[in-house]
């Protein structure tokens, strides 16, 4: 099914996105899911989207931003389909912790746009088009975004001594 | 880079969910789509409910079958679907607006109705007039409670703005013109910071996370052009990241009037609404002949620009046009003349705003969690309806019917994507809702008005029917709202006084000198049936479901009978059998007392956790009261405190995440001895 081999392709990058973009460690997975659920829900749309690329990074965005989000896990505290969802996302989170935190202070020097596109257009590797579709900005903007966005990276001290057991920098 | 990329390809991720997304998925679908029995729809579906609150709205086009769906969004072009169709250039744009301007105009300018513009009256939200539809949230919640933000609001999880918010400790309060910050931490309610939001009137705010959104009337709303009664607002957004020093980051005027605000998570919407512009018109009179005026008036209407149909900004620099002239559609015939913008923009990024425009005023605004519906009804000076709108302004035959537009929300983006019509007229938003994808409306139909003079009705020969309300399910079928189905003869002869909807149930006041209360069944959309009528005296305005079966409902004892003389009650219903719903029990206050409920949902607060309503009432003497509701089993025990205030709009209720409850009555807040 279409739908089965959309999720398979996008779900690591989709996970990694949330945390890039802020996400708890024990979050990202849960706003994968819900970001996936509604192209689920809206899959005609996303199929007919002329770039689904963008489609669905915009679904990301909108739920880590909307407070659905919270209410989708009230939902899921409640009802016994969350103990559907495997637990073995949760195998190494400890790792998963220590990663997510090292990366939330290394993005700490961006702001919240600057992220958005870093993490879109560099490490999700979207095209500068899908990515100005995406955050629904110009794609003039994108660029010197990024390029900002990259520079302040580079010089950032934090970057030199990133500790990923999550210690001290 | 190289440390980010490392983390990036070393971050773990599960083995992707698939079973688990098709299955809660379709869980989904099937609850959106749920032909549920009555009975146990009361009876407890919380999760069920929550899903609904989380995802109602768009359809679950996965099914084949269910797959009537809406045309394929395409994300760079239009925002525009359905019979609007964005101008092509601001020629043509203005060209639209003068050709329907020209056709318009009269030798009395835009009519016998007053143009004055929907800003001419005060920004507050909603501009209802003294009464109005009461609602009902989702009943299949069991109880409605307050917004996260302590408002009690149409939708759930839609805030809507209002004087006081609170994020569960920190309480911001806008008073006339000044922003307070209160701790709550402690014994008593202590000031910690004040901010004055200069230029604006009538502030209301909306509260997300740090950042407070500020939306009043422009105190310096330039002159415009020939307008004569300058239609403005002016949002401010103010953080609160250092608690002791609140600033305004960002300060915008517009040159439209706002009609409706409202919250999803940190997008905030508003709707902007201008009239056609005032022009210097003149009238028959004198020496000057009917053919001359309108002659004159046409030629007013032909120099117009584009200045002065569009709305602007001005975020310091200046004013600048808000729409662009291809955000901006020609509606379909029967609009009244005029600009509706919708603006969208997040919180903490208030100046990166999307917007779209329509080229016509529609009166109401309805958002859904996933769709706003801008509705054009007809005035007819009923509760709260306003002859806002120029009837000579709308084409024959549109003149009792009202036009739907569905958009589609995407972030801080609406597109539109379906246009609707229904004969007759939608009150307020009170009488729209959303639920599974059908939208549902009350709608009254009144012959008698629709042949009075000034509004078109041309067939005098016609026998006058009574009025009478129906409700009527829509759906988007491509990019049309067609009609699914109806339920026609509601209150014959009768006030539509109070609609709430759930999911799958109804429950409309009407009134005349008697109060019935109509359940309908709307588990089949296509199919609403009527379940009961309970007929008491009295009538309602505000309905509230708390849960086990029970209603409560604020109204007056005896309707339009006694000149005023009946007082407020709150009665208490029993609706766990929608085919025979009783009232249990009463509550009447003494004659010539008034509930505020009615008018203004924000008036009523409900404390879950104490089984307790809080409302407030005023009285002939200018003074108010506050109301105490005790719900225990199927007895309502009420009790009535004097209010140091006069002004219905400046008292709230609100409950903190610890449980206490602050009352604030005009400029003082306080912990409220419960």
């Amino acid at each position: 099914m279409e739908y089965a081999a959309f999720v398979a392709e996008r779900w690591s990058s989709l996970v990694r996105a949330a945390v890039f973009l802020g996400a708890a460690s024990h979050e990202a997975e849960d706003v994968a899911q819900a970001t996936l659920l509604l192209c689920y829900r809206k899959w005609d749309r996303v199929r007919a989207a002329d770039d689904r690329e963008a489609y669905v990074y915009r679904m990301l965005l909108n739920v880590l931003r909307s407070d659905r989000r919270s209410a989708w896990w009230r939902h899921r505290s409640r009802h016994p389909v969350s103990e559907a969802l495997p637990d073995a996302a949760v195998a190494d989170a400890a790792e998963a912790t220590a990663l997510a935190d090292a990366v939330h202070r290394a993005m700490l020097s961006l702001s919240k746009e600057q992220r958005e596109v870093v993490v879109l257009r560099y490490f999700v590797q979207l095209s500068e088009a899908q990515t100005a579709a995406a955050l629904g900005i110009r794609p003039g903007t994108v660029k010197s975004r990024l390029s900002r966005s990259l520079a302040r990276l580079s010089v950032d001290q934090h970057l030199v001594d990133l500790d990923l057991t999550g210690g001290t920098t | 880079m190289t440390d980010l990329e490392d983390l990036w390809e070393s971050y773990p991720t599960s083995e992707p969910p698939i079973p688990e997304l098709l299955r809660e998925g379709r869980r989904q679908a099937r609850a959106r789509r749920r032909h549920r029995v009555l009975r146990p729809l009361l009876a407890g579906v919380t999760a069920a409910a929550l899903a609904g609150a989380f995802l109602v709205g768009t359809r679950a086009g996965t099914d084949a079958d269910d797959d009537a769906t809406l045309a394929a969004p395409d994300l760079r072009t239009s925002a525009f679907r359905a019979d609007l169709h964005p101008a092509t250039s601001c020629a043509d744009l203005l060209s639209s607006y003068r050709a329907r301007g020209r056709a318009a105009v009269t030798a009395y300018g835009w009519g016998f109705v007053s143009s004055a513009p929907l800003s001419a009256r005060s920004f507050t939200i909603p501009a209802r007039g003294n009464q109005s539809m009461g609602y009902l949230g989702d009943l299949s919640l069991n109880t409605q409670d307050s917004s996260r933000t302590g408002t009690n609001v149409q939708e759930v999880d839609v805030d809507e703005p209002d004087q006081v918010k609170t994020d569960g400790s920190r309480v911001v309060r806008v008073d006339r013109r000044t922003l307070s910050v209160y701790d709550t931490s402690g014994d008593t309610i202590r000031l910690t910071a004040q901010l004055t939001l200069p230029r604006m009137l009538n502030g209301e705010i909306l509260l997300a996370g740090d950042t407070v959104v500020a939306i009043g009337a422009d105190t310096r709303a330039p002159a415009s052009g020939r307008s004569s009664v300058p239609p403005g607002s002016r949002v401010q957004t103010v953080s609160l990241a250092d608690p002791s020093e609140p600033t305004i980051v960002s300060d915008v005027a517009y040159s439209a009037a706002i009609t409706s605000v409202r919250q999803h998570g940190s997008v905030v919407r508003l709707v902007l609404t201008a009239a056609a512009p005032t022009l210097d018109f003149v009238y028959p009179h004198g020496k000057v002949t009917r053919s001359e005026a309108l002659a004159h008036n046409r030629e007013l209407v032909r120099s117009t620009t584009l200045s002065d149909w569009m709305p602007t900004y001005d975020d310091g620099d200046g004013p600048l046009p808000l729409l662009d002239c291809d955000d901006v559609a020609t509606p379909p015939a029967g609009l009244a003349l005029g600009t509706v913008s919708v603006v969208g923009f997040d919180a903490e990024a208030p100046n990166d705003r999307a917007t779209i425009g329509v080229a016509g005023q529609t009166s109401i605004a309805y958002e859904s969690a996933d769709h706003l519906y801008l509705v054009d009804s007809p005035g007819w000076g009923g509760w709260g309806s306003c002859w806002c709108v120029p009837a000579a302004a709308r084409t024959e035959g549109a003149a009792w019917r009202s036009t739907i537009f569905q958009l589609d929300l995407d972030g801080t983006r609406a597109i539109h994507v379906a246009t609707g019509h229904v004969d007759g007229t939608i009150a307020d938003r009170w009488s729209v809702d959303e639920a599974d994808d059908v939208l549902r409306v009350a709608v009254t139909r009144d012959e008698a008005l629709a042949a009075m003079p000034g509004t078109v009705a041309r067939d005098r020969t016609r026998r006058v029917l009574p009025r009478s309300s129906s409700v009527v399910t829509m759906r988007a079928d491509g990019d049309r709202l067609v009609e699914s189905g109806r339920l026609d003869g509601l209150g014959v002869d009768e006030t539509l006084t109070a609609a709430r909807w759930t999911d799958d149930l109804a429950i409309l006041s009407t009134a005349r000198a008697t109060d019935p209360l109509y359940t309908v069944d709307l588990s089949d959309p296509d199919r609403p049936r009527l379940l009961g009528a309970l007929k008491i005296p009295g009538f309602t305005s505000y309905l509230h479901p708390i849960g086990d079966g029970l209603l409560l409902a604020v109204g007056e004892a005896g309707a339009f009978t006694g000149g005023g003389r009946a007082g407020a009650q709150v009665g208490l219903f029993d609706i766990s059998d929608l085919t025979d719903v009783q009232q249990v029990d009463v509550s009447s206050l003494r004659r010539r007392t008034w509930p505020v409920a009615g008018a203004d949902p924000r008036a009523f607060t409900w404390l879950r956790d104490r089984d307790t309503a809080l409302t407030t009432f005023t009285t002939n003497r200018g003074t108010m009261v506050l109301g105490v509701y005790r719900v225990t089993g199927t007895t309502l025990t009420g009790e009535l405190r004097n209010l140091p205030v006069t002004d219905p709009s400046r008292v709230r209720t609100f409950e903190l995440a610890d449980g206490r409850v602050v009352l604030m009555a005009g400029s003082t807040l306080e912990f409220l001895d419960l």
